[in-house]
């Protein structure tokens, strides 16, 4: 069990590693190419896409209050994703508050000359955000090693009832995996744990691009389909819906 | 670049969370979901997903299939065979 945890805990690291390279704009070594069809377009209604971006830049450069109230319901959540996603949680409220003064204050002096890049504008103050808490939880960490023994700590585990539940979702997965084809397995394998790049799996498997793509949401919608069958007893669908739907969404 | 003009689709999103996206990719993803409350929750299933998979895998590549049973199999032959050479 041990063992288990240790072997989880890893591949969670991994995943935190790989978003901390991300968030730092470290390129991505492996990063796919784009593809067409990447993107399905929003239906009249969703998201932001009826805002009136220089109308809402222009009423908040002017003091209307209904701007800073329309922009703070816009991206309050959004924001609070991206910094909880990002910093997990730890003095999340200061940093949304931060953020919010920033993007203000910018659009007051008149610093956001193009309006519709008010979206990219608030990413870049969030990843400042991001890095500089970083940076303070660096140095910190180096000034104090000896001396700050109580300093808070983001507790990223989960609790017991968490534990439990991803612990049984993980034996749930071990059962799919068991029933799937070793080919089918060693795709995912590489893919997902190892992080081969598609053109080394191509290569070692005797892989087309076409082929691999294909295998590989064959495999995942396998995946999901057993995993629906065997969470009908157990009720923990989502974890499997979203592998069997992205498929469908993915188009291949 | 519209970023709500439309949504990323689940290979995007996946390779987002892998961390293994192009920075135009990347770009575009983090920008859309400060905005769009669906796909923030998207996201939350495919780090749930890639979580649950990566540690099965693990877990998988280091007691593949079977090898539990070889194990035991092995283990009954050579009980087997220390009993009939009594």
């Amino acid at each position: 069990m041990v063992a288990t945890i240790g072997r989880r805990a890893r591949s969670t690291t991994q995943l935190q590693r790989k978003r901390v390279e991300q968030r730092c704009s470290v390129p991505a070594h492996n990063a796919e190419k784009e593809r067409p069809g990447e993107r399905q377009p929003v239906e009249s209604g969703e998201v932001a896409s009826s805002v009136d971006w220089a109308e809402l830049v222009d009423r908040i450069h002017g003091g209307d209050e209904s701007g800073m109230e329309e922009l703070y319901r816009l991206f309050a959540k959004g924001v609070r994703f991206y910094l909880c996603r990002q910093l997990g949680g730890q003095e999340i409220e200061d940093k949304i508050h931060d953020t919010f003064l920033i993007v203000v204050k910018a659009i007051r002096r008149g610093d956001l000359r193009e309006p519709e890049r008010l979206m990219g504008f608030i990413r870049t103050v969030l990843r400042r955000q991001v890095a500089a808490h970083i940076d303070h939880l660096v140095h910190r960490r180096r000034d104090h090693l000896n001396l700050d023994l109580n300093s808070r700590v983001a507790d990223a585990r989960r609790n017991p009832e968490q534990s439990a539940a991803f612990r049984e979702k993980i034996a749930l997965m071990l059962e799919v995996l068991r029933e799937m084809s070793e080919r089918d397995r060693n795709i995912l394998t590489r893919f997902y744990l190892k992080e081969q790049g598609q053109e080394q799996i191509c290569e070692e498997m005797g892989l087309t691009d076409t082929q691999f793509r294909l295998l590989k949401s064959r495999a995942k919608a396998r995946f999901g389909e057993m995993g629906q069958r065997k969470l009908q007893k157990n009720g923990l669908r989502s974890v499997f819906l979203r592998s069997s739907s992205s498929v469908a969404h993915s188009g291949e | 670049m519209n970023t709500v003009a439309s949504h990323p689709r689940d290979e995007m999103l996946e390779r987002y969370a892998m961390g293994i996206s192009s920075e135009s990719d990347c770009e575009f993803v983090e920008e859309h979901l400060l905005v769009c409350p669906p796909c923030q929750k998207r996201l939350e299933e495919v780090d749930e997903f890639l979580q649950v998979l990566t540690a099965a895998l693990s877990i998988s590549i280091h007691d593949p299939p079977g090898a539990r049973l070889r194990y035991i199999q092995i283990y009954k032959i050579l009980i087997a065979a220390s009993a009939a050479s009594f």
